[in-house]
């Protein structure tokens, strides 16, 4: 994915400060708290994963962290400590659902994104048509947009949406609604920014890319941060869980040393207290099922995020 | 701020204007227009001359009505003759007409009404040598060319010829009953049956077709046939004939034209001047109407595709929300140019050969005045501003037409009145009700443009316009607010409730700290 960006060297050396400082923020909607007193940093460079089941407040913070929304209370401070409005032409946005001009040239498009991101026009449009080659939509230049294939529109959308090759990235939900090809093609760019020190944010429900690529993750659920560090921190803290494949009834509840089980039928991911003896769990196991597979590990990123889902859950209810 | 709104606005007119059916709706608007102006003209034209009979029980009235017809006609087409001989274009006439065209020229235009009167009549011949003289020897010529005459050439002559318009049809054996019949198989348009004793006040006229809307025929005739009965009449009383002509010669009032350089003959395209407020309404009605929904339905588009969003991550709505009213107002004076253009130069390359269509149309154009023509561009833009900043917050608010309908009619509707009062306001420019509607914002720019046959007093066209602007002012304001909610806001559209709750929400600073 080279051809998406220009590498920029400098960017870490320009930035020494938070690439994303929020403070005790808070959006409002009457009662209604979409974001609660919601307080994070992200260092620049980084490739940060935020998460949060739907409905969590993911889309309302990232709005906030590129100066769509504006918080009801709290500081949004991004790029060593300016506001986010200061920062639009350093700062690149692609949103959950992206849209298209039908009726406008695709070069022209992208172009014109690239231009409300501060770029001149003679400029956006000569790196517009060169990207668009090089992912190779060439061909698609002066064709309108709603020419294009739903995998061609997306590629389109998002050389459009960083054209101006930002220093920080906010991506939400970049990989929905994306296919195979076009999820990988944006995993390798997220992997690219990360070579060349740019900072990145994406939001997403699906776990498994953010235990991929990221440095650092921030679990939110109902509007309020629930895990926050750096990945190897966060699943380190959370303990260690055996992963199992079997035949029979596991009964998950009534395991000695389990806090919780991500149970599918004949595999299963057992999360474990830190105390937990192995050896019991085994014996107990093998009384109870058939084992084909008995791994000890740390736990997954998946167990983390139901785990601090499932308690929050448990917590707000009450 | 500016560059971003700019680029907006550039989008968005480009986008417009770029389109091929864009141009393609534009020319349709002024063929309409000058479709409205001269189609009754040419429909009159191919417009076959309407037949007719007539069943006299009278015995005298229709022969004396026949000839009354045929010495009008006589009169027209002598008088035709004099002319080109003056301008020395007789030889473009008929042959029978053209050899009449020296003779008549020599004659006065009384003398020619009265040559024709007896031409009609049959006699007597002139009984001295003299352009009557020469007349009357081509008279058998004359009469059967003129009795041969279609239609068609006789309106190529001078439409104004009764011979162009009705044609009277020779039906044997004609009763009522007949009559009725050849009307039903559309042989014949119309008869007329007169009364036994005309000068008695006999109630046993009637007129029959099957066309009743059409009244041409009918006041023609009739109007022809009184003048018979009433001649008859004065006769009866025995005045003498001076004295008779005295009596039933009508006053005539000439239209005079006060203005503040005094008192003017009218010309004919100075009385169809008199409608260019008309026009202008009409002009600001279509031009306002749809640009404002190009803007409502534009950004109905950037929100229902998402890509709304992706635009306020990179500017702000206020930069978004500006340029794209600026966007659509440069649309909105393009299409008006143009319809301007390609009006001037339609009337310049078919008006001379439109008649009285062309001349109508002439002196439309030809009043429009620079001083008008600026408040007509003023009128449009703060008219636009007004009506773009509510379709554009509905456009804001909804996703699709269907949703924007609810919101749609009362601005609709409150759009329609000032073409309602077109009409009223440009018969009567100075009456209060008139003045009192120019101060209402909506109406403003409608109604001020609809007076200027009697211009406003400088007083209205301040304190109107300052109302306008500041009543803009506070709309473009709250417009900013629902867009900047609504842009965002998916899912159901907002109920009336919720957005005059999004109007009170009050504006967060974008670059502080909230709390």
């Amino acid at each position: 994915m080279d051809h998406l960006v220009t590498p920029r060297e400098n960017v870490v050396s320009t930035l020494s400060e938070a690439a994303i400082e929020l403070h005790e923020v808070g959006k409002y909607y009457g009662a209604h708290a979409a974001v609660d007193h919601l307080s994070l940093v992200v260092s620049p460079g980084q490739v940060y994963g935020f998460l949060g089941p739907n409905g969590a407040g993911k889309t309302t913070t990232l709005r906030m962290i590129t100066g769509i929304l504006d918080p009801t209370e709290g500081r949004v401070r991004v790029l060593g400590g300016i506001t986010p409005s200061e920062a639009r032409a350093r700062l690149g946005y692609l949103p959950e659902e992206k849209g298209l001009y039908k009726d406008m040239k695709v070069v022209d498009m992208v172009a014109y994104f690239g231009a409300l991101r501060g770029l001149g026009l003679r400029v956006a449009k000569a790196r517009a048509g060169e990207r668009l080659a090089r992912a190779g939509l060439g061909e698609w230049l002066s064709a309108r947009c709603n020419a294009l294939s739903k995998g061609m529109g997306q590629q389109a959308q998002v050389i459009a949406a960083l054209l101006h090759d930002p220093e920080l990235v906010v991506l939400d939900e970049p990989f929905s609604g994306l296919d195979p090809v076009n999820a990988e093609m944006v995993l390798e760019l997220i992997k690219q920014y990360r070579r060349e020190g740019r900072t990145v944010l994406f939001s997403t429900h699906v776990v498994e890319h953010a235990e991929q690529i990221c440095d650092a993750v921030a679990i939110i659920h109902h509007g309020r941060l629930v895990v926050n560090g750096p990945l190897e921190e966060v699943k380190a803290q959370a303990g260690r869980s055996v992963l199992l494949d079997y035949e029979g009834t596991l009964d998950p509840d009534t395991l000695p040393g389990v806090i919780d089980a991500d149970d599918a039928g004949r595999h299963a991911e057992l999360r474990l207290i830190p105390e937990a003896d192995t050896q019991r769990l085994l014996q107990v196991l093998t009384e109870r099922v058939r084992i084909h597979r008995f791994d000890t590990r740390e736990v997954s990123l998946k167990q983390v995020f139901l785990g601090a889902v499932g308690h929050e859950e448990t917590r707000h209810a009450a | 701020m500016l560059r971003n709104l700019l680029l907006v606005a550039r989008r968005d007119y480009i986008a417009y204007v770029g389109r091929r059916r864009f141009w393609l709706s534009l020319l349709l608007t002024p063929i309409l227009l000058l479709a409205f102006v001269f189609v009754p003209g040419v429909l009159a034209n191919l417009q076959s001359a309407r037949t007719y009979t007539v069943i006299d029980h009278s015995g005298w009235a229709w022969p004396a009505v026949a000839r009354r017809i045929a010495a009008g006609d006589y009169t027209q087409l002598l008088n035709l003759a004099a002319a080109a001989a003056r301008t020395g274009t007789s030889a473009g006439l008929p042959q029978p007409l053209a050899k009449l065209a020296p003779a008549a020229e020599k004659l006065t235009a009384p003398e020619r009404r009265a040559f024709a009167t007896v031409l009609a009549a049959g006699g007597p011949a002139p009984t001295t040598a003299g352009p009557a003289a020469d007349l009357w020897s081509e008279r058998p010529a004359f009469i059967a060319w003129y009795r041969a005459l279609t239609p068609k050439v006789a309106r190529a002559l001078d439409r104004g010829l009764a011979i162009a318009r009705f044609r009277h049809l020779l039906i044997p054996g004609k009763t009522q009953a007949v009559l009725n019949k050849a009307v039903r198989a559309d042989k014949l348009f119309a008869y007329f049956v007169i009364g036994a004793k005309p000068l008695a006040g006999d109630t046993g006229f009637v007129y029959g077709s099957r066309n009743l809307t059409d009244t041409a025929l009918r006041n023609w005739f009739s109007g022809e046939v009184n003048a018979v009965v009433r001649a008859r009449k004065v006769r009866k009383t025995g005045l003498p004939k001076a004295r008779a002509r005295w009596l039933q010669t009508p006053v005539i009032f000439h239209n005079r034209l006060i203005t503040k350089a005094g008192a003017k003959r009218v010309s004919a395209a100075e009385r169809a001047a008199q409608w260019l407020p008309v026009g202008y309404v009409y002009l600001l009605f279509i031009s306002i109407f749809s640009i404002s929904q190009i803007l409502m339905m534009s950004t109905m588009e950037e929100k229902s595709s998402r890509i709304a969003e992706v635009l306020l991550g990179a500017i702000t709505p206020g930069e978004l929300m500006s340029g794209k009213v600026l966007g659509s107002l440069l649309v909105g004076l393009t299409m008006l140019c143009f319809w301007v253009v390609v009006i001037f130069l339609a009337l310049g390359y078919f008006g001379p050969s439109l008649g009285a269509a062309g001349t109508f149309a002439k002196g439309l154009l030809g009043a429009i005045s620079p001083t008008d023509l600026g408040w007509f561009f003023a009128y449009f833009i703060l008219g636009y501003l007004f009506y773009g900043a509510l379709l554009g917050a509905i456009g804001a608010a909804v996703s699709t037409i269907q949703e924007a309908q609810p919101y749609m009619t009362p601005v609709t509707l409150l759009l329609m009145v000032p073409l309602i009062l077109m009409i009223p306001i440009v018969k009567n420019p100075t009456a209060e009700y008139a003045r009192v509607l120019s101060y209402i914002p909506p109406l403003t720019p409608f109604v001020m443009m609809n007076r200027i046959n009697a211009p406003p007093p400088l007083v209205d066209y301040i304190l109107t316009t300052l109302l306008l602007v500041a009543s803009v002012l506070v709309l473009l304001y709250f417009a900013g607010r629902i867009f900047r909610i609504g842009l965002l806001n998916s899912g159901a559209p907002p109920k009336l409730r919720q957005l005059l709750a999004w109007l009170r929400t009050p504006t967060p600073p974008r670059t502080d700290d909230a709390g």
